[in-house]
Order: C-alpha cells, then structure tokens, then sequence
C-alpha cells in the first residue's frame, strides 16, 4: 500500500515524501515501490511555468494506467500548444484517468462473464453481430449491478478501490497546491491547508504532522516553514508511518518543489543513497541524539546544498550526542538499548587498550 | 503475521525461534510487543520432572495468549492434583505427546467458549442447544432449532466450513509446541484450530506463521542435506541455528509481519542443571540476525557466520567482542558493512 505524506512549505515551495514498500499477493514484502512521478517534462514546465508531481499508494497497474495516461494527456496538449489552467487541470486528468482505470476493471469483468458491458447494463440489452439481446434474466442483472457499483468485489477490484494518489505542483495562478484523488470516494478533492497524508501510515503521519500543527498559531501557520525544515518535519512524519503501520518499509523517496528556483531546480528528487542519509538525519533526533536544529542544519546541506555524502554522514556522527549508540540505533537495535550496546562496546575497547 | 519455528538437534536438545512483531486493530499499527514462545511449565516441575515444554502460536494475539496461559495453568493443576494423590513427587509425570494433548483440550474447551460466544450473540443459542436441537427461551420455553437456513449456516460456523469471515479470529490460530522429556526426547508438535489436528512433527523442524514459506524453503535445503544419521539425532547447533537464522532472516526481509528482534530458545537436556535453558531476546539475538544477513551478502565467511553466531549464543562470548569481530572480519570492510546493517540501498555497499 506504501504511504505519501506531502506539506507545503510556502506559496512557492514544498515536499512530497513517499516510501517504497508494498506487500503482492500473500503478504510478500517488497521494497522497490516506485510512487513518486514527475507529470510534466522538463520543456512543459518550462513553457507552462508549472510542476506537477504525482504521489501514489495501492495498486501500482492502475497508477502505472492513469501515469501513461496523464503523460499521454500532457504531450498532446503541449504539441498543440495548448497548457492546463493549472494544477487543478492536471489533478483532474489524472482522476479522470483514474476513474476509467476502475470502471475498464469493471466492464472487462463483466464482458468475461455475460457478455456485456455497464453502459448495455444501463440501457438493458446489448448487441451482438447487429442482434439486440435484451438483459432478461433479474439474476444476471442483480449480479451485474453489484459489479458495475463496486459494491460487490473481489480481490483485485477492491485494489482498485482502495489505490489512492495526491497531485502536488504549482502554478502562476495558485501557487503550491495538491489534491486527493480517491475512486472509492470518486473524489478529486482540493487539500486547502497545505498538508496531505495518504496511504497504510497515514495515522502516524497525521499524528507527527498534527504534533507541529497544533502548537502553532494560526499566523504561525500561515508563515509555512524554512525548507530545511519542512523536510524534517515530512521526513519525521514518514519516518513514525513507516516503523509503525503495516505495508510501508525501505528508503524514503524525495521530491521538492520551487517556483522561486531556477528552470531546472524547480522539481528536484532526492532517493537512494542520499535520501537514505536524510532519513537517518532525521531518526537520530526522533532518537534523542541529535538536537532538531542540528539536524535541521544537516539537512539543509544534504538536500538542499547537495553535500558530498561522506562528508554530511562524518558531521551526523560528529555532531550526535553517542556516534556509537547512533550507529547502533541506525542498524535497527532498539532505542533504549542502543546506548547500553556502545557503552559495552566502549567499555570492551577501553579495556583492551585500543 | 508471524514466524515460529522449531528444530530438533538430537534426543536431548533442539532450538525454538520467532520474531516480535504484532499488527494491531484493522489499520495493522506494528508493535513489538508479544512473547510469541513461551513455556508452558511452571519452574517446579521443570526442575522435578526434567521436562521442557515451549509453546509458539501465530493468529489471533489475544486468543493465542489466552491458550497459553491457559495451558500453563492447566498442565500445572494436573501436576498438582498427581502430587497431592501421591502424596510426594511424581517419579515420572505425564511425557510431551500427553502435555500436547492437554494443551489442545484447552484450546478445545476455549474455541468452543468463543464460538458460543458469537452464536448466542447471534442466534441466541450454543453449539450444544444446536447439537440437541433444541433452545430455552427467555419465557423458559423450549423451541426447536429446525429452520434449514438457520442449521446451514451455524454448522459453518461450528466446523469453519468455507471458512466465514466472521469467526476468521476464532480459527485462524496455529501452535508449535517443542520441547523435552526424559523418555521421549526433544519432540515437536503442530496444532491448527482450521482443520483441526495435534500432530507430531516427524521431521526435524517445523515452521508456522506468516513467514512459514521463506522459512521452510531455508529449512526443508537444510533437512535435505542431513544424513539420515544426522536427522534422526545428530544436528549440529551452531549449523541448526544459523539454518533457523537463515529462514527467518528471509521471512524478514520478504514476508509481511515478521519483523523486531528475534526471540531464540535452546534447551539441552544433558547440560548442567541450571544452563539447561538459554532464552535470548536482547542485543545479542539482534547480532545473531545480523551476522547470518552479512553471511548471506558475503560479508563474512560461511565459517565466520558459524563461528560468530555460536560463540555468542552458545558459549556466551559477550555481545560487544562478537560485534567487534563482526566488523573485523567483514570482506568489505567495516565502513561497508555499517552502511549495509543500516539498511541503506544496495549502491552504498554492493560495488564495494
């Protein structure tokens, strides 16, 4: 199911964070999900002064179906010369698409079995080599109508139902905006106060979210945050999701947004090895031993300045409070008891001397 | 969402492991928070009797627990009971097969409890008015229960037939029970409330849970290459240990609900009283699982695997010098490895 947690960090700018866990069928773990995907090329962009980015958790085909689609939908309109209004436009193709993804799903089903399809369903009869065939049978219709309403599904249709995806961008007209797309809900609902998390970890993420929210006035709130620390609090959110809800796992991919930049900063991805540290940053203050403002500090050069890795990873251990029980906390041993494993460790050492 | 499992060495001694992991209410929150195997006998009778008896579950938590605790009371009441009849100790209580039977009983008499439970919550009667075919009203009166809808549908609830969702909680649990006594020897036992069987297990091991599949491919390869001297009583422990380690350091990796520390349970019936039993759950079973996941990335040697990781469970070498060996002896390095325990991606330590 993964998770897909995005904040707005300003009128021009802000984060979209998305981890790469799934399970397939009995529960097999995987963690190469791919969920964040950039709609526009760099010349669309460019000419439409805009950047969208899609987030996605649930069913990867349907969102591999509706990405092609939206890319497909895009180009056309950049060949013709024509651009979207704006992110609203771009959200509302990719529901769009989305919806069709759900309801192909559902007339393919019902043409395997009887024949037909919803719209014959609607209309009673379809057709077959010009011969009208009448829907008289009420059991096959029953049967039919709980398919085409989604209220009878089986496996695969409730992954279709349950897929989810966030569209996140700017454009000149609105600035930093991002919408929810549901087809369980059949909505393409606009996310006005600047945050969104979606997916299996959403609880913990709203959680760490609603921690940083609610301590803040509404001035305060208006203000937004230094970009540095937008991606703590959305890497600190994603973090808590990832340890503690189910189908959510491996390395935190980034993508940040910057109308202010230039053309090609405006939308940049931080995965791999580099979102890896950032993540780490990020877990050794959520541990206790690294104070938020240096690691604030720490991600502002990893992300933001591009850092040489080794260098950021030397000042993480330079700076926490027990390099050691970092690195044992970092490796998966348990917050309390990392700090016993480095001090056993250093005890060990000092008394051999080295 | 679980994974237990069991290993017999030889007569006197055999290995039990798990992981901690528990998903909890329908969103699945992760906690580390169950015992997945525990024993099920008192200390006086361990010591009295020489016998061990552990008992892993998988399913439903709270059911699962419940059988458990449960078990331990009951075995314990009918030691007693055998005690004070006797007026001293038992020269021999009851063996493993006897105490296995004794556990499904419980479980039994507390399935039975829940599925009352939602039959009366339902229908307004028990599985015994249904068997009678008959109920007491709540005017005293009796009236039949010969509806043929309302008879279809219970018996599906009472046997699990097809399997109905709505008493999913009550079926779905599995046992492993593992352990020793002096004229049988270290024997494994599997329960499964679904069909349901208390069987021994005639193989040397035994897997249960969600990481079942990864666990028994590792498992089934080590069985395999054991000969049949080897399987009928002459299992390495360190080679059975890391053949567990290397089933669940799988389950971990591609199974969903495997996670935490694992949990390692070793008993030997021939040792000294008193180091008979090693339970470990801390640091140290953390290392062992970390060194088996280096073994497996080329970290370390096979033989280093082995050497590492019986040392530190077996013989009680201390968790930091196994730590320090373990960065020592790495092939790529200490720098490598840590970035590969930290889980970073494979571009950070494969090329190396």
């Amino acid at each position: 199911m993964a998770l897909v947690n995005l904040l707005r960090f300003s009128k021009t700018s802000g984060g979209i964070v998305a981890d790469e866990g799934f399970w397939n069928i009995f529960f097999r773990r995987r963690n190469h999900g791919d969920n964040l995907h950039r709609l526009l090329t760099d010349e669309m962009a460019s000419a439409w002064n805009m950047e969208v980015v899609l987030g996605t958790v649930g069913y990867p085909s349907v969102h591999q179906e509706l990405l092609g689609e939206t890319r497909a939908d895009m180009a056309s309109r950049h060949a013709k010369g024509e651009k979207p209004e704006g992110v609203r436009e771009v959200a509302r193709v990719v529901f769009e698409a989305l919806q069709r993804a759900v309801r192909r799903r559902i007339d393919q089903k019902l043409r395997f079995w009887f024949g037909f399809e919803s719209a014959d369903l609607h209309r009673g009869y379809y057709e077959k080599n010009g011969e009208k065939i009448p829907l008289g049978n009420e059991t096959v219709k029953e049967a039919a109508r709980a398919q085409a309403k989604g209220s009878k599904r089986d496996r695969l249709l409730t992954s279709v139902f349950d897929a989810r995806a966030a569209v996140f961008g700017f454009d000149p007209l609105y600035g930093v905006t991002a919408f929810y797309l549901s087809p369980e809900n059949a909505i393409c609902g606009y996310v006005h106060e600047g945050f969104d998390c979606i997916g299996t970890g959403k609880y913990a993420s709203g959680l760490s979210l609603g921690l940083d929210f609610n301590a803040k006035t509404m001035m305060m709130r208006k203000a937004g945050y230094p970009p540095a620390e937008g991606v703590y609090e959305l890497l600190r959110s994603s973090v808590l999701g990832v340890d503690h809800f189910k189908e959510t796992a491996g390395t935190l991919h980034l993508a940040l947004l910057d109308a202010d930049a230039e053309p090609g900063r405006r939308y940049r991805e931080i995965f791999d090895e580099r979102a890896r540290l950032a993540g780490e940053v990020v877990r050794a203050s959520m541990g206790e031993m690294l104070e938020r403002e240096t690691a604030v500090a720490l991600l502002e050069k990893i992300v933001f300045q591009e850092a040489p890795l080794d260098q950021a990873e030397g000042e993480m251990f330079d700076q926490a409070s027990d390099a050691l029980a970092l690195q044992f906390l970092l490796r998966g041993y348990k917050k309390k008891e990392a700090p016993l494993c480095a001090r056993r460790v250093r005890e060990a050492r000092d008394g051999q001397g080295t | 969402m679980t994974s237990i499992n069991a290993m017999r060495l030889n007569f006197h001694s055999g290995l039990m492991l798990c992981d901690e992991a528990r998903y909890w209410n329908p969103e699945w929150m992760i906690f580390y928070t169950p015992e997945k195997i525990r024993t099920v006998l008192r200390p006086d009778i361990v010591e009295e009797q020489g016998i061990f008896l552990f008992m892993g579950q998988t399913g439903t938590s709270s059911i699962g627990d419940e059988f458990i605790d449960r078990t331990e009371k009951a075995i314990a009441a009918r030691y007693d009971a055998e005690k004070k009849s006797l007026g001293r100790t038992p020269d021999a209580f009851v063996g493993l097969r006897e105490l296995a039977e004794t556990a499904f009983d419980v479980i039994t008499d507390l399935k039975r409890l829940h599925v009352d439970d939602f039959l009366r919550g339902r229908f307004g009667f028990t599985t015994e008015a249904f068997v009678r075919g008959a109920c007491k009203g709540e005017d005293g009166a009796t009236r039949a229960i010969d509806d043929q809808d309302t008879l279809k549908e219970v018996l599906k609830y009472v046997t699990f037939e097809g399997m109905p969702e709505e008493v999913k909680g009550i079926f779905g649990n599995s046992q492993v029970l593992a352990g020793y006594d002096p004229q049988g020897g270290t024997r494994i036992f599997y329960m499964t409330e679904r069909m349901p069987v208390c069987e021994e297990v005639q193989e040397i091991f035994l897997a249960q849970g969600s990481g079942r599949d990864t666990c028994d491919l590792q498992f089934s390869h080590f069985a395999d290459t054991r000969t049949v001297r080897e399987r009928r009583g002459d299992v390495d422990r360190v080679e059975g240990l890391v053949a567990l380690l290397k089933g669940l350091d799988c389950a971990f990796r591609l199974t969903a609900g495997v996670e935490g520390y694992p949990k390692i349970i070793y008993w030997n019936a021939d040792a000294e009283p008193g180091s008979q039993i090693l339970e470990i759950s801390d640091m140290r079973s953390k290392l062992a699982a970390e060194i088996v996941a280096a073994g497996r990335e080329g970290f370390l040697h096979d033989d280093d695997v082995h050497e590492l990781a019986g040392a530190l469970v077996f013989e009680g070498r201390p968790f930091e010098a196994v730590n320090d060996d373990l960065f020592r002896r790495s092939r790529r390095g200490a720098e490598t490895i840590l970035k590969f325990l930290r889980g970073w991606p494979a571009s950070a330590w494969k090329s190396r």
